[in-house]
């Protein structure tokens, strides 16, 4: 669901990142209030989670791919503002070192999968744990599933709007040329299908994992044992060992061309015939590894280390974040001297 | 000698026993308070760079205990072969592997150490570039010269890495069993400590130099001369003291055979004012009024705490502390070591800051980003005098008469006024003899009668004393009741942290006592005038 540089107009890529300003102050200030130092690295594992878990792409017959997000997880598990945080430094990440997702976009993408995604996702499970409150991994899955649809729905319609928008002199679509006739159904189908489940199935399977091996995590203490620790971590190392079977779906995911594949593509009808001017001539970004793979080494160890290395930015990232935060001393506790 | 009144039976305080039938030679000047208001200009006395030094000095203190969970000898022979690849390797591919292997033993430290170690690789790879930029620039193929910037910072990553994850003497013992000769690791171990003293003694003088800039000083250079001068005369004694001490705690010379030292909790123990959260700079801004305007001179109130906390490290020091300290009052604090008394200072001289709860100087509230006004701290240095318990630590000039004239030539006065101030406080505490010495050469107990002296001349509304009869003979003790009660005629306010209970009753009107769980009661107690 990553959108590319170039898919959406300048224009576009203003207003959602305006949209989003807004959200990420709050979101800064919700966590430096609410999460305590102690959670906060746990917080940059969460953002690992997810990072990873759009690494896993997921085959739709017919040749596109798509991935699970993890937002909804996250704001389970941390709120739906650490949430918003957690996804976008993730996405952050993405974008500038692995060319995930355009820089100009970016504020797009955060609208989509950090904003919009954990937020419904997040209150779909609220609301299903009152109606079935035995039951609140299942919530939390359902929850998941409403939120990657309903972000799918904001990017389809980020890209359907642009050929309506944004024409030139030729009626050529300037940025992404398919409108929401073609979008809207492209991209809901696979994620109200294949990608819905990989996102639940996710979601529901760590959820569990957490609940069952590290309820204190689950349940918001702020005082991690080592055997939690030792849970989680070995979590992450065991998808950081699997992101190779991402590698196994070829195909590009549908919106994710890049100006070379554009023209030719036939996903949804004929192929295009031109290459809009805009993903020609647009703004161009060189990531160190693009498509998560070092030069000079195969895929699958390129594709290992780059997971690693994400990971690792991030747990560093929100460690160095909680290290600025001032220690909270209980000046009430009884003397034990 | 009986009787005081007549000028020919006037003795100095601290000669002769009795001193309470002797009058002391207490200066006219000192029997009122000092009008003073610092200049407005914004004489950069202590500049941003030194108070950034000063606070790297510091945070190499503060480095909390270790414990090595890493066995030495692997993580040693580990580091060694790291750099081995790091130096070895040419392709770019497989210094990204090593950067993500590096990133993720990184991950696992936390993420205060992470910090450390960040700066200084960043530290090291920012000077390799400095080295290699030429090349980058005039050679066709500069490319491949940033390899070595890069190396730099994965080797320097390695090294700070071993060093936050290991104490010292796991490090010399893991040498040892790799044969490396003792002569060698006796070197580099009575180096890094010796440099370790060093850094800690600068940033004792530092923070005494920026305790009593009270004004502008015209001779900033020669202050800082006096700083450094003393530190480096100070090395060769430091390095004696240092080896001394190794010895009397079991330094037998070898390495490989030491037991662990007991880790005592040394910043307790020591004796000397914790030091500020100097992680912050002093802003630009404009300075406003009158600073003596701010404060409400006339109010009888002069320090008063209300409900202030303080913790190091997230251990409470300090609890809901909350007392008044009214203008002339003296003021006792007595407490166990451990339950806060230095902390208690600290807070009321501006060096720490509570961490919530308030503390009102004179009607001002003291906080951070007050005492980063230039004028006002100035002024509030000049109004609070604070005697450490180690005067050595806080004496830097050259002779004692400079030491003393470094206040007051702050201050504004003429040559002529300074001569004076001098005097008067070299025959008060009758150290006129000792005028022309450097005052590291002095005794312990004339130190302290030169750094009463050179508090004297700024003369303090406020005196502030930690544990001022610790190490004193009873001449010493003498002389320094008696500079209380001439203080205390003067109309001072006076706070002192003690162990004598005794002390505390005679002379203190008001006893702060810090308990065990780090609460201070109040008591009022009726001494004799």
């Amino acid at each position: 669901m990553h959108i590319p540089e170039n898919y959406l107009s300048p224009e576009t890529c203003a207003v959602m990142t305006l949209a989003m300003a807004p959200a990420w102050y709050m979101a800064v200030a919700k966590v430096k209030k609410e999460i305590p130092k102690e959670r906060l690295p746990l917080l940059g594992v969460g953002a690992a989670f997810a990072f990873l878990a759009m690494m896993f792409n997921v085959p739709l017959p017919g040749g596109t791919t798509g991935h699970a997000v993890g937002g909804t997880l996250l704001a389970v598990l941390f709120g739906p503002w650490a949430a918003c945080l957690a996804v976008s430094v993730a996405l952050g990440v993405q974008a500038v070192f692995f060319g995930d997702g355009g820089i100009l976009a970016f504020g797009a993408n955060c609208f989509n999968m950090a904003l919009v995604l954990p937020f419904a996702g997040y209150g779909a499970d609220q609301a299903l744990k009152k109606a079935m409150p035995a039951h609140p991994i299942a919530a939390a899955g359902i929850g998941g599933y409403v939120g990657i649809n309903l972000a799918a729905l904001c990017a389809a319609i980020e890209f359907g709007i642009q050929p309506l928008l944004f024409t030139d002199a030729a009626g050529q679509a300037l940025y992404c040329p398919y409108p929401l006739s073609v979008s809207v159904p492209a991209m809901m189908l696979g994620h109200l299908t294949l990608f819905g489940l990989a996102e639940v199935v996710f979601t529901t399977a760590v959820l569990g994992y957490l609940t069952k091996v590290a309820p204190d995590v689950v349940r918001g203490a702020a005082h991690a044992a080592a055997k939690t620790g030792r849970a989680v971590y070995g979590l992450v190392a065991l998808l950081i060992l699997g992101t190779p079977l991402g590698l196994l779906a070829e195909g590009t995911a549908w919106g994710e061309w890049g100006a070379d594949e554009i023209a030719d593509t036939t996903d949804f009808g004929a192929a295009l015939g031109y290459t809009p001017q805009g993903m020609e001539t647009g703004f161009s970004f060189d990531a160190l590894f693009p498509d998560y793979a070092i030069e000079g080494l195969p895929d699958v160890t390129g594709y290992i280390l780059s997971a690693v290395l994400g990971a690792a930015l991030l747990i560093i990232a929100f460690k160095v974040l909680a290290s600025f935060k001032k220690n909270e001393t209980n000046y009430d506790v009884p003397a034990e001297n | 000698m009986s009787g005081g009144g007549s000028v020919e039976g006037r003795m100095h305080l601290f000669e002769g026993l009795d001193s309470a039938k002797v009058e002391p030679i207490f200066p006219a000047w000192a029997r009122h308070d000092e009008d003073y208001h610092p200049s407005r200009d914004r004489d950069a006395f202590l500049s941003r760079s030194l108070l950034r030094v000063m606070a790297i000095l510091f945070s190499l203190r503060a480095q909390g205990r270790r414990t090595s969970r890493v066995p030495a000898l692997a993580a040693l022979l580990l580091l060694f072969g790291w750099i081995l690849f790091v130096v070895l390797v040419q392709t770019p591919a497989f210094l990204f592997a090593a950067t993500t292997v590096a990133l993720v033993v990184l991950a696992v430290f936390s993420g205060r150490v992470i910090r450390h170690i960040l700066g200084g690789a960043l530290a090291a790879a920012l000077f390799s570039l400095l080295l290699v930029l030429p090349a980058f620039f005039l050679s066709a193929g500069g490319g491949r010269a940033l390899l070595l910037p890069w190396k730099s910072f994965l080797t320097m990553a390695g090294v700070m890495m071993l060093a936050e994850s290991l104490m010292w003497h796991d490090v010399t013992r893991a040498l040892a069993r790799l044969h490396v000769p003792e002569t060698v690791i006796f070197l580099l171990d009575t180096t890094l400590r010796a440099l370790y003293m060093l850094g800690e003694e600068a940033g004792r003088l530092l923070l005494a130099l920026k305790l009593r800039s009270i004004g502008r000083n015209h001779q900033k250079s020669r202050a800082m001369g006096g700083v450094l001068g003393s530190l480096y005369l100070q090395a060769g004694r430091l390095s004696q003291a240092t080896y001394e001490a190794m010895r009397c705690r079991g330094f037998v010379g070898t390495y490989g055979d030491c037991k662990p030292l007991a880790r005592k909790q040394e910043a307790r123990s020591s004796r000397f004012p914790m030091p500020p959260p100097l992680g912050e700079v002093p802003r630009r801004g404009g300075e406003g009024s009158d600073v003596s305007k701010e404060s409400n001179r006339s109010s009888k109130d002069m320090l008063t705490f209300t409900d202030v906390c303080f913790a190091y490290n997230a251990t409470p020091s300090l609890r809901h502390a909350t007392f008044t300290i009214h203008r002339g009052e003296t003021v006792a604090i007595l407490g166990p070591n451990g339950a806060g008394k230095s902390t208690l200072l600290s807070l009321l001289n501006g060096i720490q800051f509570p961490e919530t709860g308030r503390y009102l100087f004179e009607g001002t509230e003291i906080t951070a980003g007050k005492m980063r006004e230039h004028r006002y701290s100035k002024w509030f240095h000049q109004r609070v005098g604070y005697v450490w318990q180690d005067p050595g630590a806080m004496l830097f000039c050259p002779t004692v008469e400079e030491e003393l004239a470094f206040g007051p030539r702050q201050m504004g006065m003429t040559e002529a006024q300074v001569q004076e101030r001098v005097e008067g406080a070299l025959a008060c505490f009758g150290i006129s003899h000792l005028r022309a010495r450097a005052p590291y050469t002095l005794s312990g107990g004339e130190k302290k009668r030169v750094a009463m002296a050179s508090i004297l001349t700024v003369n303090p509304a406020v005196w502030m004393f930690d544990e001022p009869t610790a190490n004193l003979d009873d001449d010493g003790i003498e002389g320094f009741h008696a500079f209380l009660r001439s203080l205390r005629s003067a109309g001072k306010t006076i706070v002192f942290s003690t162990h004598d209970e005794a002390l505390a009753r005679a002379f203190a009107t008001k006893i702060l006592r810090v308990q065990k769980d780090h609460t201070v009661t109040a008591e009022e107690n009726d001494v004799a005038p």
